[in-house]
């Protein structure tokens, strides 16, 4: 087994390598890309980066060697377009090989799961989103799983929370990230990791637990402070009663507890629930709040905070008003948000440690499974996946990330250091590249990971802020380090 | 609206950091060793979800206490039972949890004061809402972005100039350090050392990255602001520690990541580092299922949390716990009467708790208690709070803290002391 993969990570490798340079030509074609207009962006972080390079560090886990020339020739809306129909495009096998291994862990049911160490399935899961991070052409379709995880977040350390949230992401989360906003929420609200979580599936009639109820309304749809009341938490709360979890054989599967439900007449953000519902009153709930008026805004200024960096007035206005038309249609919201001038004009947001991990491998053609040997860094730059206590999500605040940016410059030393196992940075292929047209083995490497196009003020100024006699890694390694790549 | 307040906060945070630490100030550190060795440092420990207060400093002596409380009230002290079995008298009516007897013997020496029925204006029951109204050091929801012990910090300026004014031990930084000068986030001082490039030795490393960070004003950005932090507190670290590994926690401290904690602060206390202010969670105290009563999983929280406190006194001996206190706070107490699953669900009023081997005076449970019988209850059955807690913020950073601007720290705040504050010796 483990032979087995380790083959395939050696095959994998080369078919990397093949697939990020398939036709050299139009990563050569990077260097003499013009951009549109290069000082088009605001005055903090990253400044005078190409906007494609711009735009790409933003709708995906980070730029390729390669990416820029493609998309420029493309088209960014066509390039958006297409991301937007991830069913259409094939997955490289250098992933299809490296998750397949994975599904002996990721593709068994929450029971069967319960005789599986915690370790060993959030080590997979880690594993699997990395992976996906790094190597899928879905990036959109990825960058929107991981948004829901954190929208959605279950901590893995309470109750069964690691056995659970595999079938969690598998079938409510993925099914859902590019769909409808209400069939995520309702299939959110029957997993039994989330309840498990909120502990939702112990609330009975009588006296009802609010957490779940409570999180629901402010965190997952109408958000804090848009006119919700303590009683209309207890009346969702009541909805819900007898919402549960299987035991035993069947755990994991939801169940509706009959004996455990309320079935008095409940109010509920001014809508009347009869009495005698049962099964429906919850999912009246579910139907009411994904359906608010609230929730088009929370949902709407979120993804625009997410993409844009910034929470600009009329873009939100006209997300929500289609959140409102499509009746929650995802990919109708996306659509506007990334065709927006906000995209590459908005103020730049600090990468949270997953980004910036994977954002490296990207940039550097890195060569990894994702592994025993990666994983560690997530947790030392802060960022362990499933491991945030609080049902908000890891933050995406600046400030809560640049306090920790030694560990970031620690990660860059194994990394340039090829001290991590099972991970390889490939330099090669970007140096060869920028060779081709006279271009500096610094200056190569500065286009490549920061996306500042040659000669410009901040090229240059780079470039004189680093030690011109360096090797290759050690200038790698340095633009990694840099500020200008803590940001996206 | 949410996210506006959050942008709100990104944008404090940023401007702050950028007032705070000018590059001009940064460069300006040197090596004082001596600069703060007198210095007074402030723990500051959050519990984090919610800490059950009725069942950490109990009103025993209440029967309706007993009567909402059938699972997991405690009984009061009698001479018939086991200690671990009842609550540990404080004054006749308030007992502590016996799960925290390892800081009993603070409380006869009068070195930890409990202040109860306290809390903010927050009626969301939220738990982020309520962190975030207590860790910036509002009265409710709405004020400024930044952090109370950043702001502490910042107006409190005599003479320090230590890249690691205050430290957190997490992952990230505290709402509360939201802004802090000088502050950064470690679970270990050996974080702090640096790993190498290939070939390149460690002062050039470090020379190459001043030189990346080190931009012009007009150029600083809140990533070449915590990179200069970072690279001077590797410098100050580097020559007041030297080489050698710290990471784990030596036998006397009990085994826990709090307790490791501690432990982490109390070497950067000892290394005199100009150390001001410390931040650490103890987590998991949203206590809605099967919370337990004198044994089960409050009492197994409070026992981690106890003997970890009462190892880290221990550790840093007599003369430097005269100049130390710790601060335990919680977002919120939890609801009076016990929920169906035999816990509690989101409460309002909680307690403060104050340790200080100098300076207060301990022994004694402050605050006006408002009762738990029913007519008594605020919100849908929470213990009413009868402080505003940031009078006991604003007590503790000015007599222990030596703050003289406390009145700026806590805008609109009523009254700036309850009295912890003992006769200054």
């Amino acid at each position: 087994m483990n032979l087995n993969r380790r083959s395939l990570i050696k095959s994998g490798a080369a078919g990397a390598a093949f697939v990020a340079f398939s036709g050299c030509k139009s990563f050569e074609q990077q260097f003499t890309h013009v951009p549109l207009n290069g000082t088009a962006f605001s005055d903090t972080g990253a400044k005078s980066v190409d906007p494609i390079h711009r735009l790409l560090s933003r709708l995906s886990f980070g730029v390729r060697p390669g990416d820029v020339e493609n998309v420029s020739r493309q088209g960014a809306s066509a390039f958006i377009e297409s991301q937007l129909n991830p069913h259409a495009i094939a997955e490289d096998n250098i992933l299809v090989w490296r998750i397949r291994p994975l599904n002996d862990v990721l593709q068994l049911d929450s029971g069967t799961l319960y005789d599986v160490d915690d370790r060993s399935i959030i080590g997979a899961l880690t594993q699997a989103a990395l992976l996906r991070a790094t190597y899928s052409k879905r990036q959109i379709y990825e960058r929107m799983a991981a948004f829901w995880s954190d929208h959605f977040n279950i901590y893995a350390k309470k109750a069964y929370g690691s056995q659970l949230i595999v079938a969690d992401q598998r079938d409510a989360i993925r099914p859902h990230a590019l769909g409808n906003f209400g069939d995520l929420l309702k299939s959110v609200a029957h997993s039994s990791a989330m309840m498990g979580y909120l502990d939702a599936d112990v609330n009975r009639k009588g006296v009802p637990n609010e957490n779940y109820a409570r999180e629901l309304l402010e965190l997952h749809t109408l958000g804090v402070n848009s006119g919700y009341t303590q009683k209309d938490i207890q009346e969702v709360s009541r909805c819900l009663t007898g919402w549960t979890s299987e035991q035993h054989w069947h755990r994991g599967r939801f169940a509706f507890r009959s004996d455990w439900h309320d079935y008095g007449a409940k109010t509920v953000l001014g809508v009347n629930i009869p009495a005698g519902g049962g099964l429906s009153d919850g999912q009246k709930v579910l139907d009411i709040v994904a359906q608010h008026p609230a929730t088009a805004r929370h949902i709407a200024s979120k993804l625009c905070a997410h993409f844009t960096g910034e929470v600009p007035k009329q873009l939100c206005a006209d997300v929500a008003t289609c959140f409102r038309d499509t009746k929650g249609d995802i990919k109708s919201l996306l659509r506007i948000i990334l065709n927006s001038s906000h995209i590459t004009s908005g103020p730049p947001v600090f990468k949270t440690p997953f980004e910036y991990l994977v954002s490296s491998f990207r940039a550097t053609v890195t060569d990894t499974d994702a592994g025993k040997g990666v994983q560690p860094w997530l947790e030392t730059m802060g960022e362990p996946l499933f491991g945030w206590a609080m049902p908000d999500g890891y933050p995406e605040k600046t400030s809560v990330w640049s306090s920790a940016i030694l560990p970031r410059w620690n990660f860059v030393s194994s990394l340039v250091s090829q001290r991590i196992a099972n991970t390889t940075v490939k330099l090669d292929p970007i140096l060869d590249a920028g060779k081709l047209h006279g271009i500096s083995q610094n200056g190569a490497l500065i286009l490549a990971i920061t996306g500042h196009v040659p000669r410009s003020p901040q090229a240059e100024r780079l470039v004189s802020r680093l030690n011109v006699n360096g090797t290759a890694e050690q200038i790698c390694g340095l633009l990694l380090m840099s500020p200008d790549f803590q940001w996206r | 609206m949410a996210v506006t307040r959050r942008q709100l906060i990104a944008t404090g945070a940023l401007s702050l950091i950028g007032r705070a630490t000018s590059a001009h100030s940064l460069r300006s550190v040197t090596l004082h060793r001596e600069y703060s060795e007198n210095g007074h440092v402030l723990i500051s420990v959050f519990l984090r979800g919610g800490v059950d207060s009725l069942n950490m400093v109990i009103p025993y002596a209440d029967d309706a206490y007993h009567r909402v409380r059938p699972t997991i009230g405690v009984s009061g002290p009698t001479k018939f039972k086991n200690t671990a079995e009842c609550a540990l008298d404080l004054d006749g009516y308030f007992g502590l949890h016996p799960a925290m007897s390892p800081l009993l013997p603070l409380w006869q020496q009068k070195q930890f004061a409990a202040v109860h029925a306290c809390g903010s204006g927050d009626t969301t029951h939220s738990h982020f809402e309520a962190m975030a109204t207590m860790e910036r050091g509002l009265k409710d929801e709405t004020g400024t972005a930044s952090g109370w012990l950043a702001r502490h910090l910042q107006t409190s300026t005599d003479g320090s100039v230590s890249p690691l004014r205050a430290v957190a031990l997490s992952d990230t930084l505290p709402e509360s350090l939201r802004g802090a000068p000088q502050a950064i986030a470690l679970t270990s001082v050996d974080d702090l050392k640096m790993g190498l490039l290939p070939g390149m030795d460690s002062q050039s490393l470090r020379s190459e990255l001043g030189r990346m960070y080190g931009v012009s004003a007009s150029d600083r950005d809140a990533a070449s602001e915590a990179g200069n932090a970072a690279l001077h507190v590797i410098d100050k670290i580097t020559a007041a520690m030297g080489p050698n590994s710290h990471g784990s926690a030596p036998s006397n401290y009990p085994k826990s990541d709090f307790s490791a904690s501690l432990h982490q602060i109390a070497l950067l206390m000892k290394a005199k580092v100009g150390l001001e202010v410390a931040c650490v969670d103890h987590g998991s105290y949203d206590t809605h299922v099967t919370q337990g009563s004198t044994g089960g999983f409050l009492a197994a929280r409070l026992t981690e949390l106890s003997q970890g406190i009462a190892a880290f006194v221990a550790d840093i001996g007599p003369a430097q716990w005269t100049n130390t206190t710790i601060l335990l706070q919680s977002e919120f107490g939890r609801r009076v009467e016990e929920n169906s699953s035999a816990g509690t669900d989101h409460g309002h009023g909680g307690a403060v708790l104050v340790l200080s081997g100098s300076g207060i005076k301990g022994g004694h449970v402050y605050g006006r208690w408002p009762g738990i019988k029913p007519e008594n209850l605020q919100g849908p059955g929470d213990l009413a709070s009868t402080t505003d807690y940031r009078t006991v913020f604003a007590e503790v950073l000015r007599s222990q803290m030596k703050n003289k601007h406390v009145s700026e720290l806590f805008p609109g705040l009523q009254s700036e002391s309850i009295g912890i504050a003992g006769p200054i010796v």
